[in-house]
């Protein structure tokens, strides 16, 4: 039998693209159980879909897909992200940095190097210096926005909460960070915002310094591990808009309200490791340095250590990776990771 | 804090797309960890070439944020990301039908016989090899129908939709698609 002899043939081709339905579907399904010619299309329209459906891409490592993952978001907060997002977006912006100018005034005191406690990197002077970059995770709800200009990042952040890890910056960089009711500004600094209801609830520092200045008061400066606002008993719940402290009195405050005390070992920890899984390798080095400094007697520093390491190179930083993997093997003589320490310092480690 | 801000709840793909909308970048990465792998089969079945496909991924990406204000609330991403997908392939393919069309002048070489670059060190099967060479000869928009309709089994009036032509159209398509490619395999075979 020809497979033209059929009137129905045409419909094997309908039910193989899901176009037939319901009693349609179910009358011919009954033909094709008793017609050998369409019973043979329909055979071999899956085997010409199955022949085909052989071509897919060549596999894929993990590493490969990190480094096209970090590939595309570079190239995409590299100015895509502006022309991405139109005129709306600039105009929004321009009328946000309106305001904050408008908010801020001439009064306010500038940030200048002097006041910063650490001394960051002055050598490091390009000739143009271009505006600085940064990473940053956001909670699912969060909104924010990034602009650059000239050798200045703002991120505008109007709600949720967002962790950005800025690198030093050179002298003519500036970071901001625009909030509804004031401004961060850093000169590399790890740290976490989170505003809700047009207002700045909570900002913690994970890692060097931070300047917070808020609408309501004197700017602030925060240091590695200060949360604010300072934990006093309303705060938690209403944020300290009238009497803001000053940066020397935040380090020393109390902190037991659970959201923003202290955290302890294993959290800190996990945060890290978490961070690490998730691929983010630079803030899991941070967190794990962090974790290793608060806690120098809990015998995780030596995972920590060793994962500071692994992370350093996957990050692509072999010669980072390799100092990390040195003081692995001088720290732990009889550590356990030692193998893959001695092949990361000698720098022919194969990440897996 | 910081375990808050980075929690992992998972959020509709619809949300994320709203997100890049609003110029939300680490939204795009995670559409990026979801969908890498579909983009990239996809790519490889419209036609392109191992070498390029990693290029063109981004590509496929890098339009998002752009294409994200245009997507249409509740609609499936999935598909939509293939429409922007054969939009970036159809692109490649214009600018290098250019090139190879100067090229075939004194090289006489068809395309598919492009060297592979040592990069491309995975083992293509000569029969997934003649499936590609297929798909890549047939003409754009039969593979693009083809493509999403039989091989990556989108409804075909989703495919409608990210390809934006009637349903009937994807029909008719997809059915001359298969008309073709069975003469094509054949042809080789013999």
């Amino acid at each position: 039998m020809s497979s033209k002899d059929c009137s129905r043939l045409w419909e094997a081709e309908a039910l193989e693209d899901g176009r037939l339905n319901g009693a349609d579907r179910a009358s011919f399904e009954r033909h094709a159980a008793t017609c050998d010619a369409c019973r043979r299309e329909l055979d071999d329209l899956r085997a010409l879909r199955e022949r085909l459906a052989s071509v897919a891409a060549p596999p894929v490592g993990e590493l490969q897909r990190r480094s096209e993952r970090s590939r595309l978001l570079r190239t995409a907060s590299d100015g895509k992200i502006g022309s991405a997002h139109g005129r709306r977006g600039t105009l929004i912006f321009v009328l946000a940095a309106l305001l904050v100018v408008a908010a801020f005034g001439y009064g306010r005191a500038r940030w200048t190097e002097s006041d910063l406690p650490e001394p960051l990197h002055a050598d490091e002077q390009p000739l143009l210096p271009s505006a600085p970059r940064f990473d940053a995770r956001s909670s699912s709800d969060a909104v924010w926005l990034p602009q650059t200009s000239g050798a200045t990042t703002r991120v505008t952040l109007t709600n949720g909460s967002v962790t950005f890890v800025v690198p030093a910056l050179a002298p003519a960089q500036r970071f901001v960070v625009v909030l509804p009711d004031g401004e961060i500004e850093v000169r590399g600094a790890s740290f976490t915002a989170v505003v809700e209801r047009a207002r700045t609830v909570h900002v913690s520092v994970a890692d060097r310094v931070v300047a917070l200045r808020l609408d309501s008061g004197e700017e602030m400066l925060l240091r590695t591990g200060d949360v604010w606002p300072a934990p006093v008993a309303a705060a938690a719940t209403m944020p300290p808009v009238t009497s803001v402290r000053p940066a020397v009195g935040v380090a020393s405050a109390p902190r037991e309200n659970t959201m923003t005390a202290r955290p302890t070992a294993g959290a800190l920890f996990g945060e890290a490791f978490a961070s690490f899984e998730r691929g983010a390798y630079d803030l899991a080095d941070i967190q794990f340095e962090r974790f290793t400094r608060e806690h120098p007697d809990d015998p995780r520093t030596e995972d920590a250590a060793y994962l500071r390491a692994v992370a350093r190179f996957r990050m692509g930083d072999r010669e980072g990776a390799a100092a990390l993997a040195r003081a692995y093997l001088a720290a732990y003589p009889s550590g356990l990771r030692r193998p893959e320490a001695q092949r990361l310092a000698d720098g022919a480690h194969e990440a897996r | 804090m910081i375990a808050h801000a980075s929690k992992t709840v998972h959020v509709a793909d619809g949300d994320l797309v709203a997100a890049i909308a609003s110029g939300n970048l680490t939204s795009l990465g995670v559409l990026f960890d979801r969908y890498y792998d579909d983009v990239r089969r996809v790519l490889s079945r419209l036609g392109i070439a191992p070498s390029d496909l990693d290029d063109l991924v981004q590509q496929t990406f890098l339009d998002v944020p752009r294409a994200s204000t245009r997507f249409r609330p509740g609609a499936a991403v999935r598909p939509w990301l293939f429409g922007l997908a054969t939009v970036v392939a159809r692109r490649r393919r214009r600018s290098l039908s250019r090139m190879f069309a100067r090229l075939q002048e004194w090289a006489r070489q068809p395309p598919a016989a492009a060297a592979p670059t040592p990069a491309e060190k995975y083992e293509q099967s000569a029969e997934a090899q003649r499936a590609w060479r297929a798909l890549a000869s047939l003409a754009p928009k039969k593979r693009d129908a083809f493509v999403l309709v039989a091989l990556e089994g989108l409804p075909c009036a989703e495919a409608a939709e990210a390809l934006g032509v009637p349903v009937a159209t994807i029909w008719t398509r997809v059915h001359h698609a298969r008309i073709e490619l069975r003469a094509l395999l054949e042809e080789r075979e013999s």
